[in-house]
């Protein structure tokens, strides 16, 4: 408990860190959004421009100091208000409660599905080391790695309607209202995913099997008459599985922010779509909240994955 | 309407079969019910139609309100009553008085009246108030508008201004609800959604869907045929194509325009469509900052601007879908423009180019013996980059050595705003109406918002305004012909590449529908229905 709760503790500065980061980083990037408002519409004439553009910034409160800015972000932060959109003229906390979810739902699916083939694979890949099945595994993870997401992405997309003339449905149904429609839309985006992090997790759990396989334990497990199939699946991959989890943990973090591709691609509003919009206009408010999230996501992910060590592995003792 | 190569016979049979369909049309009778679905190219997020400037926002907003006057959805090179049932105007041209329809409601079951339209343009034309489109249009013409009854509004303008009826038909000066402002403050949010239009907003479920719904009580009798209209927010290109492939989507006529390339391959998917190419009304530019070296220099800019091959240009960057050269484009505001042949044959557009590049080169070695060496900024939206490598090594031709500097969309717009450049290899400007008065006060007049080189040039301003102030169509006509004919014997900061065209495509279903002249006007779809 001790453990989890210095674990926690620690969140704050890296939270702090992130979001110091973000909030310097974002006010470096040339253009904010009164210059964008303004300039990209280049219709007023160029005296009115300049009023425009000093109106907007003391309306959003652009005109002070970065730091006194990031003072006042800060403190409504920490009592759950991250500010009021520019884009959407809503409160960013109504955002993160509508498209997190979709966005996690969405990472979930694409870890499960990515378990569901790559382990098998793996093992396959391990038990029949140097066989056409070896190589058909090792073929299917290299492309699986090589390829870019918004490559597979559209690719996926050309052939279902080239195939079949069908196209995952274009209107966004949550889970809770249709179960079965939610899923005809998500299902294509977390496949493509899972493709492509189902490749690092086939070939981790391709070299860790192989090299369990040849400890003296399996080898006893071996002679004292066990199955293949049970030492294999009993004895070695249980014990081999352990990087991959950690591994798995860190991909899910990394899940949310790569998930903007395949949201824009199959046209799921989560957070990555708006993330991108929300980066492409400037409005601060939703990147420093969306960035935030991301970072907790990321943080306690990592910490559950630790804790899933030492419950998988009782010689791993925190302290 | 040019066909692509590989599809001529096709899109040949096609025209055949639009213009048999046209003609079936007007005698078949208009079908009720079904819904229209359509796409935004992006999310609109705020929907305030007076404030905002994206066409998403015109698009997602456009059938839930009216307009005092609009382009005819029949035939939308002219103009036709809306809320307004006629209209007047005083022997000095100076007062515009409409006389409005009686019992129109909002869609709340409120009564419109003229202070909705006195309050709608008064919030328009407030100096204080950011009014990108509308605003930017009317307020250096209007004086004031003031109700003078119920069902009477009178605007009054500084000066006869040619263009005011074509601006307030523009699809951005809708009329809104005074009730609503004054309970909303602005028409950004769903809720405050209120018009007198043909539908009514249903839904947005942001990032993905904007739904509106049959106005039952809608002030023309009869319309709108559709039960609704469904537009879904598609942001990638490869998904907007998609959903066109899969018949998700009946009408593709706004921006982006398809490619060529999108257009086969859609020709090839479906055979119940017919595919077109139109303009955008959207001019092609590359821009010079004449306040700074070296295109201070009016020699130098007049070099670039008869190194460019704009019909290569054409054929390469756009696919062939343009029209080169042409400071207005015929098409869109008809004999404003210069003739084409004219154009055609002018410095920097006539063909060969061995003239203007041999001339090209004497300028720049007259200044530059050992040539120059500049860098040249892009956006990296569309296809900028390529057209901007195009551009360098059509420079590199006449001894001027580029480098290129790209920027992210918005950083873009920040570093051309504040003239922070030296040459802006391309940048597309659309039109917001089709009045060739438009052109000349977004981009060439010294304080025009868009004239990111700051170039001045007196003459250009004292035309433009003439012609902006000018009654007569024909003296008009000729102000802008010596205007256009100015700007090219000169060294304009803003060199006019091409008008772009794209393709298009229509369901045959879809039918009463006539594309507009400016991409943001003519879509209520008041008048639109769908085929059994």
């Amino acid at each position: 408990m001790r453990y989890v709760a210095r674990r926690l503790l620690l969140f704050v500065p890296t939270l702090l860190g992130a979001s110091i980061l973000i909030f310097v980083l974002l006010r470096l990037v040339p253009g904010d959004i009164a210059e964008i408002l303004v300039y990209q519409t280049g219709s007023e004439a160029s005296v009115i421009q300049q009023r425009q553009i000093g109106q907007i910034r003391a309306e959003l409160g652009l005109d002070r100091p970065v730091a006194v800015q990031y003072v006042e972000w800060l403190g409504a932060a920490v009592r759950g208000d991250f500010g009021r959109s520019y884009m959407q003229q809503r409160p960013v906390a109504d955002i993160l409660r509508e498209r997190v979810p979709r966005s996690l739902e969405l990472a979930l699916l694409t870890i499960t599905l990515a378990f569901l083939w790559a382990v098998p694979l793996g093992v396959v890949s391990a038990v029949r080391q140097n066989t056409w099945a070896d190589y058909l595994v090792r073929v299917l993870s290299i492309s699986g790695l090589s390829l870019p997401i918004f490559f597979t992405g559209v690719l996926v997309l050309y052939l279902l309607v080239r195939l079949f003339g069908w196209l995952p449905p274009l209107e966004f149904v949550s889970f809770t209202v249709s179960p079965l429609e939610n899923l005809k839309q998500l299902i294509w985006p977390a496949l493509v995913q899972a493709y492509y992090i189902s490749a690092p997790i086939t070939r981790l759990t391709r070299s860790q099997l192989l090299e369990v396989v040849r400890q003296d334990y399996v080898r006893t497990a071996r002679a004292k008459g066990l199955g293949e199939r049970r030492v294999v699946y009993r004895h070695a991959l249980a014990n081999s599985l352990l990087p991959v989890v950690t591994f798995a943990g860190w991909w899910g973090g990394r899940l949310l922010g790569g998930i903007v591709i395949v949201e824009i691609i199959f046209s799921v509003p989560g957070m990555g779509s708006a993330l991108a919009a929300a980066v492409a206009q400037r409005d601060y408010p939703t990147v420093q909240a969306m960035v935030f999230v991301m970072a907790l996501v990321f943080l306690t992910l990592n910490l559950l994955v630790d804790l899933l060590y030492a419950w998988l592995d009782p010689r791993i003792k925190y302290t | 309407m040019r066909a692509l190569p590989s599809v001529r016979s096709a899109l040949a049979l096609a025209c055949v079969i639009v213009l048999e369909a046209a003609g079936a049309a007007a005698q078949e009778k208009p079908r009720y019910g079904g819904v229209l679905t359509w796409f935004d190219y992006g999310d609109p997020g705020r929907l305030d139609v007076h404030a905002e400037s994206p066409l998403v926002v015109q698009q997602a907003t456009a059938g839930v309100y009216s307009g005092l006057i609009q382009y005819d959805p029949d035939d939308p090179s002219k103009i036709v009553p809306d809320l307004a049932e006629r209209w007047t105007v005083s022997p000095d041209g100076r007062t515009y008085t409409f006389h409005l329809r009686k019992g129109v409601k909002w869609h709340d079951g409120q009564p419109f009246s003229a202070a909705d339209v006195k309050a709608s343009f008064d919030r328009i034309l407030n100096p204080d108030f950011k009014s990108p489109k509308c605003g930017a249009a009317l307020k250096p013409m209007v004086a004031s508008v003031e109700a003078i009854g119920p069902s009477t509004v009178q605007f009054r303008l500084k000066f006869a201004a040619a263009p005011f009826l074509g601006n307030v038909a523009s699809s951005w000066c809708r009329v809104a609800a005074k009730h609503i402002l004054e309970k909303y403050g602005d028409l950004n949010t769903p809720e405050a959604q209120i018009g007198t239009g043909p539908f009514r907003f249903k839904r947005y479920e942001r990032g993905n869907l904007i739904e509106w719904e049959k106005n039952k009580d809608y002030f023309v009798r009869g319309l709108p045929y559709l039960d609704g209209v469904r537009q879904y927010i598609l942001v990638g290109g490869p998904t907007q194509l998609a959903a066109a492939k899969a018949g998700r989507i009946m009408l593709w006529d706004a921006w982006p325009p398809m490619k060529r390339t999108q257009a086969e391959e859609l020709q090839r998917a479906r055979t119940d469509v017919d595919i077109y190419q139109a303009s955008i009304n959207t001019i092609f530019l590359l821009y010079m900052n004449a306040q700074k070296p070296p295109f201070g220099n009016p020699d130098l800019r007049r070099a670039v601007s008869l190194a460019l091959d704009r019909q290569e240009l054409v054929a390469k960057a756009l696919e062939g879908a343009g029209v080169p050269c042409a400071l207005l484009d015929p098409k869109l505001v008809g004999d404003f423009a210069l003739p084409l042949e004219e154009v055609q044959k002018l410095p920097g557009c006539r063909q060969p180019k061995d003239a203007d590049l041999a001339e090209a080169k004497k300028l720049v070695e007259k200044h530059h013996p050992s040539g120059l060496d500049i860098e040249v900024a892009v956006r990296t939206v569309g296809n900028y980059v390529d057209r901007a490598q195009l551009v360098l090594a059509q420079l590199r031709k006449v001894g001027i050595r580029a480098s290129l500097k790209s920027y992210e969309s918005a950083a873009g717009y920040a570093a051309f705003g504040k003239g922070d450049f030296t040459l802006i290899a391309a940048q597309d400007r659309s039109m917001d109406t089709p009045d060739p008065e438009s052109l000349f006060s977004v981009i060439y007049s010294t304080n025009a918002g868009s004239n990111y080189g700051r170039w001045s040039d007196p003459k250009v301003d004292e035309l433009a305004e003439r012609a902006l102030k000018e009654p007569s169509r024909d003296k008009r006509k000729q102000l802008y012909w010596e205007l256009q004919r100015h700007i090219f014997a000169g060294a304009p900061a803003a060199v006019p590449v091409a008008w772009v065209e794209g393709w298009f495509f229509r369901d045959r279903k879809v039918m009463g529908y006539k594309p507009a002249l400016t991409t943001y006007d003519n879509n209520t779809f008041m008048k639109v229905w769908l085929r059994e």
